[in-house]
């Protein structure tokens, strides 16, 4: 293993940022320097896992953002249940630990020598985790420019978003209509959609009386606890959610705000547009995607790249047909940054990596206090050679609680110490 | 945690390899860190009824994972999950949290009670609630969840013998007991 050199930045001036020179490990045989991008459910775990196995191995994570802001609890957010501060961390408890946090969006890589390059600086690496989330297809849609986005949010990157959206909601009139547009597949956490209309709904049958929401679906019916989700509905609900299926959107105005489908015009108070998804840029931006494709398919039992060798890709932005028959939730990134810090630890120290092991757990409110859930668990199979799905693990609730909306509290809580502290 | 790390690093020295083959300690720490969603790194479990389960006697934690597995124990999202891991799986699982340290309860509530309250209940769960062989630790543990444990023994929910005292005891004893237990390290 060749000698890395230092991360060539200068006074970049970030708090948390620790300059001390790699050269530390001038020894020799400890000169192992893993690289995670992207400070999110996957790379925060990686970062956070690779010390908590070893030590000795040097870790620096490279985030563009000053913060974490969680996207599980971002639909409690914008209906008043929680608030911004709540689901926004810094990234000092894992600068605690002896990782060094730097702020810089990577925008290239250099596999041979063994380095990424971001705006302000580069750093080597020995072996490069990236875990960048996902991207929205606007190009598929007609007239989605700068001007729609700002007018049509998603809200489904916690941020700005969140809080745009959760002021609309809050300044509707009485009597008001609140559209929004659910992703066709593959999109990150399939229940997420469904969960904030349920929360939307409940938030208009309690404040804004007389309000309609019109959910536009894609698909043919809900895609994910569909049962639960209807049951909560057709409880609660009839007389706000107007859900309609099959519906693909073909263009948006946003000198007239609307949007349209191939027959209809829908006009409302409040446009929530979620887009279809890819994976994050900077997956494209690295190489890790193929020609045509949206997401970066990975070896299954190390989620090493396919296309690039040394780096690992986790998260949303894996393809699922090469990674395994998980959902993209914030619960298997972390599963997975966990199985890529281990194989990484053991590859770097000439070991077999060990066989991987992942699990997902999904609570979704299905008003503001019950909540619905499905879980999943996950292994390597030998003789198949890919990572399959156990049915017996793999099942919903059996109905919504308010116990169920506890747990999903104290799920959040638990995962993000699990990330950052 | 320290602990381990320290053998490790001498098992390193000694053997060099300690990875190189699937040990039992290592399968264990593989299939656990999943758990870690929702009963923290290593069970020290910081939410408030999802209980702490690192440091927890190992015959307990293999007791409840068999039972949520074969639906011989009321459980939600554990009836589910526990499925997924072979008898074999069960154990490393149970072998790796049994020997975390235990991490007291960030929500204890503090009680005014006597320990005459719980005198009822030492025989089994040890003095200081500490447990002992198959009886569970309860001492330190989230009082929500401990009062959510009770009131299934009360309720017939969760059937134990040995816990049919408290379906004498009425909610607000038995909310006293979990708050008296939370406190106690
Ligand atoms: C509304 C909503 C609700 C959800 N609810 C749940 C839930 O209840 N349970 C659940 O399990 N999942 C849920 N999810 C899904 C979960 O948010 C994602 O699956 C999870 O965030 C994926 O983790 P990741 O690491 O792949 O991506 P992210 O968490 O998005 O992390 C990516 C990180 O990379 C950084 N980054 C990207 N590009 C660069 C670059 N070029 N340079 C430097 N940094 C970069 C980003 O700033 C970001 O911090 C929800 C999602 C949404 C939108
Ligand atoms: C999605 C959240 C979640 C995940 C993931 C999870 N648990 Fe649990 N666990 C719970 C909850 C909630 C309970 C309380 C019982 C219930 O509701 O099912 C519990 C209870 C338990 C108990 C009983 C503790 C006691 O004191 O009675 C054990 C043991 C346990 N879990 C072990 C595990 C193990 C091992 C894993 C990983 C394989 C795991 N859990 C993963 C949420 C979770
Ligand atoms: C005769 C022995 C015995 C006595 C006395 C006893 N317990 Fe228990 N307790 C047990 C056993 C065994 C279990 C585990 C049973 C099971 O599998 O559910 C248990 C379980 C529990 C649990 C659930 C722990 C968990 O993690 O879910 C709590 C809480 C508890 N006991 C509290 C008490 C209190 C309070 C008293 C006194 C009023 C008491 N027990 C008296 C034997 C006893």
């Amino acid at each position: 293993m060749k000698r890395r050199d230092f991360i060539k930045y200068g006074a970049v001036g970030l708090g948390a940022v620790s300059l001390c020179a790699p050269n530390v490990f001038a020894a020799g045989h400890n000169r192992r320097r893993v690289v995670v991008v992207g400070g999110g459910y996957g790379g925060a775990t990686a970062a956070r896992y690779i010390k908590l196995i070893d030590s000795s191995v040097e870790v620096i994570l490279i985030e563009k953002n000053d913060q974490f802001i969680s996207c599980p609890i971002s639909n409690w957010v914008l209906v008043g249940m929680k608030r911004m501060s709540d689901i926004s961390f810094g990234y000092q408890g894992l600068a605690a630990r002896g990782i060094q946090v730097i702020k810089d969006e990577i925008i290239g890589i250099d596999a041979k020598a063994g380095y990424v390059q971001g705006r302000k600086g580069k750093v080597e690496y020995d072996r490069l985790i990236v875990s960048p989330g996902i991207d929205f297809r606007y190009d598929l849609i007609e007239g989605f420019d700068d001007a729609a986005r700002k007018m049509f949010p998603h809200a489904y990157k916690a941020g700005p978003q969140t809080v745009q959206l959760q002021q609309e909601l809050q300044a509707l009139q009485p009597g008001g209509t609140v559209l929004m547009t659910v992703p066709d597949n593959a999109y990150r956490c399939p229940p997420g959609p469904y969960e904030r209309a349920s929360l939307i709904a409940d938030y208009l049958q309690k404040n804004k009386k007389g309000s309609k929401l019109v959910i536009l679906d894609p698909h043919q019916k809900i895609a994910s606890k569909g049962k639960l989700f209807k049951a909560a509905w057709d409880a609660y609900y009839t007389d706000i959610i107007d859900y309609r299926t099959e519906e693909i959107i073909a263009s948006v105005d946003a000198k007239k705000k609307t949007i349209s489908t191939y027959e209809e015009e829908f006009k409302a108070d409040v446009i929530n547009f979620i887009p279809d998804q890819k994976a994050g840029k900077l997956a494209f931006d690295l190489g890790l995607i193929p020609e045509k494709k949206l997401w970066a398919p990975v070896k299954p039992l190390t989620l090493e790249s396919t296309l690039v060798p040394g780096v690992h890709v986790i998260g949303d932005a894996t393809d699922s047909l090469s990674s395994g028959p998980m959902p993209k939730s914030g619960f298997v990134a972390n599963s997975m940054g966990k199985v890529a810090a281990a194989a990484v630890v053991a590859e770097l120290s000439g070991k077999k990596a060990p066989l991987p092991s992942f699990a997902n757990t999904c609570y979704s409110m299905v008003s503001g206090t019950e909540a619905i859930f499905i879980t999943g668990v996950y292994k390597y199979d030998l003789a198949a050679g890919k990572n399959i799905k156990i049915k017996e693990a793999s099942i919903t609730s059996p109905g919504r609680s308010a116990y169920y909306g506890k747990c999903a509290d104290d799920w959040a809580t638990s995962i993000w110490s699990d990330m950052l502290s | 945690m320290l602990r381990v790390t320290i053998v490790f690093l001498m098992m390193s020295l000694a053997v060099g390899s300690v990875f190189a083959s699937a040990t039992e300690q290592g399968d264990g720490a593989r299939l656990s860190r999943t758990c870690a969603g929702c009963h923290g790194t290593d069970g020290a479990s910081p939410g408030k009824v999802i209980p702490i389960i690192g440091g927890q006697v190992e015959k307990y934690l293999q007791k409840t994972l068999g039972e949520f597995a074969a639906d011989k124990r009321p459980g939600d999202v554990m009836r589910n999950l526990a499925k997924g891991y072979s008898t074999v799986e069960q154990k490393q699982i149970t072998a790796y949290f049994m020997a975390r340290p235990w991490v007291n309860t960030s929500h204890a509530v503090a009680s005014t009670a006597e320990a005459s309250l719980v005198a009822s209940c030492k025989g089994c769960h040890g003095s200081q609630g500490e447990g002992k062989g198959s009886f569970p630790r309860i001492a330190g543990q989230h009082p929500d969840y401990l009062y959510l444990a009770l009131m299934e023994y009360k309720q017939g929910e969760r059937t134990s013998g040995l816990m049919k005292l408290v379906q004498k005891l009425d909610e607000t004893t038995l909310k006293q007991m979990a708050a008296y237990y939370s406190s106690l390290n």
